[in-house]
């Protein structure tokens, strides 16, 4: 074995340890995923349709450079509807590993539509999620008609390489923000930037962020280093081990909610992204019990169509939007951040939990029954 | 060992690549890519003082300039608007421009100009200003503005 293979075992070996997570969980993941996308970012592209044919600027490497202009409203239409429809099937289990790649390409389509105005919005890391869950088995439960057993399905892969490419991401991000923001000047901020373009130009005046002036230069400072060691930890944190990263996972969560609060940026997208390294077993077998019974699976399945219906509904009487079915950010921001405020929170407290597991996997009862529990016995 | 030689080399180079492209010119940016925003921009303060430029979009009603909603203005287009604008709309900056691209071009003005009366501005112009502010801190008041482009689109 040359020193190549030594050092690529010991690496996947090291991430293997850290993301390995069971199989059986991830049923859970799946369906929080296809409820996050039916009711807090359900597919919406149909007004690409009504851009002005001058707005076209498509990326230099995207697909959309093999088109002359925007697709068609009935175009776009179609594709919402149907990648409506395939988040349901995702959500639902119902040939889940085909319905997700179906949805993951249809999805990188529909984005790159609305991503040819000249700006990039990085949700590389949604697709990421898609691509690797496909190959992860989180079809095989709670599923409506589920995926047969197949080698396609490698759970420690698919969380390996999701892991690698979450690092990746951030810590590269981090180490951008490093060259510029460690610079020991009180008199530049990288955070202050991010809070003045929010405040003064696109009005984000919601939750803290009145206040965030307030903060003493120092204070600023030191969100700017926490920032960059928070991110750029990331991939330090991956090959630590288990425990570490989901303290890192943690703090991704409080690094989101806190930029809810003082910058207005939710960012949304990450939330399932952080919850797939979570151990959701005890939660699936308990649902296991559930889901025998035919009315809980009839239950499930009408909830899908249900919310696909109510989406396409709304939209054909003009009120429909992404979030939750008739909102978006043009009209709604206070409501969408207070939301996400709830959901970050919300993540944050089952990673915790998740590592508190992990820190202590087993509790155990070794004290005798006490002389109360002895007499209600007896009683 | 999960992933072998060179299944690792192609996922070092699907994430690798992206990534330098992006860093080396914003344009190059490829998409869909494994790429978060680092938005690593600083702004400097001098005096307690910042200063930021903002871009303002302005209609005339009553033949006098007046801030316009450009989220209206551009619905629902969402928030590439800033972007939109530096690119001139997409109006043919080259006096040689084709037809299609005039056509193109008449097509948008009238997109614009449905927006402005719907505002209760006169249609013929819309101005884009970029001003910049200077702000205090921690007050964040804003102790002034100067214009620092000015640019008028003829709509019709």
């Amino acid at each position: 074995m040359s020193w190549i293979d030594r050092g690529l075992s010991w690496f996947w070996g090291r991430v293997a340890r850290t993301t390995a997570t069971p199989v059986e969980g991830l049923a859970i993941v799946r369906i929080g995923l296809g409820l996050f996308f039916l009711l807090m970012s359900a597919p919406y592209t149909f007004w690409v349709g009504l851009s002005p044919p001058t707005f076209f600027a498509p990326p230099r490497l995207s697909v959309m450079n093999l088109l002359s202009g925007f697709p068609s409203t009935a175009v776009m239409r179609a594709s919402d509807t149907l990648s409506l429809v395939l988040c349901a099937c995702m959500m639902l289990g119902v040939r889940a590993r085909i319905s997700t790649l179906l949805l993951l390409v249809v999805g990188v389509l529909q984005s790159n539509a609305t991503m040819s105005y000249g700006k990039i919005s990085h949700d590389g890391m949604q697709w990421a999620l898609l691509g690797c869950m496909a190959f992860s088995g989180w079809g095989r439960e709670l599923a409506l008609v589920p995926d047969p057993p197949s080698k396609l399905d490698q759970p420690a892969r698919a969380l390996a390489l999701l892991g690698v490419c979450l690092a990746f991401a951030m810590s590269a991000a981090g180490v951008h923000k490093a060259s510029r923001w460690l610079d020991f000047d009180l008199s530049s901020g990288g955070f202050l930037a991010w809070f003045v373009r929010g405040y003064f130009i696109d009005n984000r005046h919601e939750l803290l962020a009145p206040y965030v002036l307030s903060i003493p230069p120092l204070g600023l400072k030191l969100m700017d280093y926490t920032a960059v060691v928070f991110e750029t930890g990331f991939a330090l944190a991956l090959l630590v081990g288990p425990r570490t990263w989901r303290v890192w996972l943690m703090l991704a969560c409080v690094f989101h909610l806190v930029n809810t609060l003082t910058l207005n940026i939710p960012f949304l997208q990450n939330v399932l992204v952080y919850l797939a390294f979570v151990d959701f077993s005890a939660l699936q077998s308990r649902l296991a019990k559930w889901w025998s019974k035919p009315i809980a699976r009839g239950v499930f399945a009408a909830t899908g169509a249900a919310l696909v219906v109510a989406h396409l509904v709304l939209r054909r009487v003009g009120v429909g939007r992404w979030f939750f079915f008739v909102f978006d950010e043009n009209d709604n921001t206070p409501f969408i951040l207070r939301v996400s405020l709830v959901v970050w929170t919300v993540a944050f407290v089952v990673v915790l939990l998740d590592l508190r597991r992990r820190v202590v996997p087993h509790r155990i009862v070794t004290q005798p029954p006490s002389a109360t529990d002895t007499d209600a016995r007896t009683v | 060992m999960l992933f072998t030689r060179g299944q690792t080399l192609l996922i070092a180079l699907a994430l690798l690549i992206p990534e330098s492209l992006h860093r080396w010119h914003k344009s190059l940016e490829p998409y869909p890519a494994v790429i978060l925003p680092a938005g690593a921009g600083r702004i400097q303060i001098r005096h307690h003082r910042v200063r930021l430029n903002r871009p303002v979009f302005l209609g005339k009603r009553d033949g006098s300039w007046h801030e316009l909603n450009v989220v209206k203005l551009m619905y629902p287009v969402g928030d590439y608007f800033t972007l939109i604008a530096k690119r001139d709309f997409g109006f043919p900056r080259s006096k040689h421009a084709s037809p299609e691209d005039l056509a193109d071009a008449a097509i948008t003005k009238r997109w614009m100009q449905k927006r402005l009366a719907d505002q209760g501005f006169e249609t013929r112009k819309l101005r884009v200003e970029v001003e910049e502010l200077t702000i205090q801190l921690p007050t964040g008041k804003v102790l002034g503005t100067r214009a620092k482009q000015k640019k008028t689109y003829v709509l019709d």
